[in-house]
């Protein structure tokens, strides 16, 4: 072979290689546009390369689990008010413009929970005259829950505040630092932080709130602090129907309570009941959107042992919430009671629309957990489907009302279904 | 003489192979162009109809998406930045979730929700923010510097919310204020953040419907915003941040597209 052949041969073993890396690259660029089908060591090489030649392709990512316990408030704010001028500015549910001034206040209110210490009692006096302060801030809830949970879902942990049932929180200059105060079942609490008063009063800039007045002030007598607008009280009328039990929502529901929705176990009785039964758990969906849910001696969802107050509501709360996910339209879920035993914890949530809460025919409460050794043994939840609509009421005046000895606005369904006009309550 | 003509033929097919598979590449990305042209067309249309005018350079040039992540938060590597500028001191638990660090040149706090703030006596050189972030150790952490503001980046995007402000007077740091998060961050969910096209349309129909149409829209940026905290831990989501000629700055979750006027 003469040397010029020898080089040609060279060449073209060098093309044959080139060709081929090109054929390899072109290979799993063209199968890069189809990424769930590789395996992630190799996506990960395509994803370099395909980026190194301006490739769109993006490898699916490594996902871990989230490692923080997270919690959320077991009773959603109903009213933000700002003492500001000397004159109060609420911001409400019902009117929209609650959920701006919300956001506005939270960082805040975290690092007053986070830094609160020294708890002492005081007097509703002294509340009140807390906040009538210039600059404090009022936050009113729908329900009481634990005020070690409210921290919690502000997502600080809990060592200076106690586990007492508070429904209003108060956020009151004093002097140099923020004092905290807190009621709920007529008490009232005061608590120092470590926030610098200077911080509440950018807090509500850009913002105005309704003309607003504290119950005291309105002529409520005997009654917790709350606030409502000074004159008008003008509240969605609401729409309430039961819940179309769909495929996806009785999955959600089983879901929910730790069941396999895959499970073969589920028939339908005559009266169109969904079950689904797995190892000694029971789980019954009514058409009419009822649910029940029973263990057995060894079944049922378990919670840690050593779970704190907080934490037992929250596995509650968290069960209701994903299992009524997108079913019950604008209604939100309210804590309306909590009781514990050593052995036993019962945990009642009603539901609350546009700040108000909403009685189910004679009944507070619309969702039932009981909880013994452990394990959630029981729960009942009755699911409805409420729509806030355009159309609104024009409730008698708070002061008027309070002449007459009514106490709160809410809403009554009666046990019916259908459009339901608020009312005030005695 | 057989070997030679044998490489003849796998060049040959090699080369076939090639064109094939570089045919059904530039199809496919002539197809997704065309794809993308359409979809910006579209959305530039419907975004005039709710009042509001996005540029198609700005529709058709999508960064990658971003996912949720979780950061779990270092107090060591906080406590560290703060005695960086108020000196050495005991850490003193305020509350549950706040610290103080009263240094030798200024007291230093750690709130639970990642907020950091330093009053320094005895001021630092700092003419800059580029230099704070080398004498914070900041190097670490990905930043942007503005002339007096250091913004954190997490994979590479910014964090809407998470900035410190730096009270820089005559070339002296005398105090920083804001919120930093340092510590390990992880994905914790694998859906992608939706685009800004479906951004753009979720805020325009909002503004629209709230009789204030967003009119011509200014910038958008993909970045992260703080979503929930948990104790010692804080959870971001994929956020638009979206400026508008009309109504100012909004954002925007690129999961839920919820929109807000205002960072939580």
């Amino acid at each position: 072979m003469s040397r010029r052949a020898r080089v040609v041969e060279i060449f073209k073993s060098v093309l044959i290689v080139l060709l081929m890396a090109a054929m390899l690259l072109l290979f799993l660029l063209t199968w890069s546009t189809d990424p769930d089908s590789l395996p992630e060591g190799v996506a990960r090489v395509v994803s370099a390369v395909s980026g190194f030649f301006g490739g769109g392709f993006e490898a699916a990512p490594v996902v871990e689990g989230s490692r923080a316990d997270t919690y959320g408030e077991a009773a959603p704010p109903n009213a933000v008010a700002v003492m500001r001028n000397g004159s109060l500015e609420g911001f409400f549910a019902f009117d929209g413009t609650l959920d701006e001034a919300y956001s506005r206040v939270q960082l805040t209110l975290a690092d007053c929970l986070g830094s609160a210490e020294g708890q002492s009692n005081v007097s509703q006096r002294e509340f009140l005259i807390a906040a009538n302060e210039e600059g404090a801030v009022f936050i009113g809830y729908s329900g009481e829950q634990p005020l070690s949970l409210i921290a919690l879902s502000h997502g600080v942990e809990a060592y200076g505040v106690g586990g007492e049932m508070v429904d209003i929180l108060l956020l009151a200059p004093g002097g140099e630092s923020v004092i905290l105060y807190a009621a709920g079942g007529g008490q009232y609490m005061r608590m120092a932080t470590a926030v610098a008063d200077s911080r509440l009063e950018p807090l509500f800039d850009g913002i105005s709130g309704a003309d607003a007045a504290y119950s005291s002030d309105l002529g409520f007598d005997g009654t917790e602090p709350a606030v409502y607008p000074a004159r008008e009280l003008r509240v969605p009328v609401i729409t309430v129907h039961p819940s179309a039990m769909s495929e996806s929502a009785v999955t959600g529901l089983m879901s929910a309570f730790g069941m396999n929705t895959e499970s073969n176990y589920r028939y339908v009785s005559s009266d169109g009941t969904q079950y689904a039964v797995e190892n000694g758990v029971t789980l019954a969906v009514g058409a009419d959107g009822s649910i029940a849910y029973s263990a057995g001696e060894d079944g049922g969802i378990g919670l840690r042992p050593d779970a704190a107050d907080a934490g037992v509501i929250e596995f509650c709360r968290a069960i209701l919430e994903s299992g009524s996910a997108g079913v019950v339209g604008d209604a939100e879920w309210t804590l309306r009671g909590f009781e514990r035993t050593e052995e036993r914890a019962e945990v009642r949530f009603g539901y609350t629309v546009n700040g108000l809460p909403m009685y189910v025919g004679e009944y507070e409460s619309a969702a039932e957990f009981v909880i013994e050794e452990g394990r959630l043994t029981e729960a009942h939840i009755a699911l409805l489907r409420c729509a806030s609509g355009e159309e609104s009421s024009l409730m008698m005046p708070p002061a008027s009302a309070a002449v007459v000895g009514l106490r709160e606005p809410a809403y009554f369904t009666g046990g019916g279904y259908g459009e339901v006009v608020p009312q005030w309550s005695r | 003489m057989k070997i030679s003509r044998l490489k003849n033929i796998i060049i040959a097919m090699l080369l076939a192979a090639d064109l094939v598979l570089a045919a059904v590449l530039g199809a496919r990305a002539f197809e997704s162009w065309r794809l993308e042209e359409d979809a910006a067309a579209r959305a530039s249309e419907a975004l005039a109809a709710l009042g509001a005018e996005a540029g198609r350079d700005m529709l058709g040039d999508e960064p990658p998406p971003l996912y949720m992540v979780e950061i779990e938060r270092d107090l060591a590597a906080e406590r560290a930045l703060a005695e960086t500028f108020v000196g050495t001191g005991a850490l003193v638990r305020d509350g549950s979730g706040s610290y103080r660090i009263e240094g030798e040149r200024g007291t230093a706090r750690l709130y639970g929700a990642g907020r950091f703030e330093a009053e320094i006596s005895a001021p630092a050189a700092c003419p800059d923010a580029g230099t704070f972030i080398e004498l914070a150790g900041l190097g670490g952490i990905e930043t942007v510097t503005g002339e007096d503001t250091v913004t954190q980046l997490v994979r590479g995007a910014p964090v809407f919310g998470g900035e410190l402000a730096l009270d820089i007077e005559n070339g002296e740091l005398c105090g920083v204020s804001g919120i930093v998060l340092l510590g390990d961050d992880y994905i914790i969910d694998g859906t992608p953040s939706k685009s800004l096209d479906a951004a753009l349309l979720s805020l325009a129909e909002e503004l629209h419907d709230a009789g204030t149409p967003a009119g011509k829209i200014l910038s958008a940026e993909l970045g992260y915003a703080a979503s929930l905290a948990a104790p010692g831990y804080m959870q971001m989501a994929p956020t638009w941040r979206i400026e508008t000629e009309s109504v100012g700055t909004w954002y925007v979750d690129a999961f839920t597209l919820e929109s807000s006027a205002r960072l939580r």
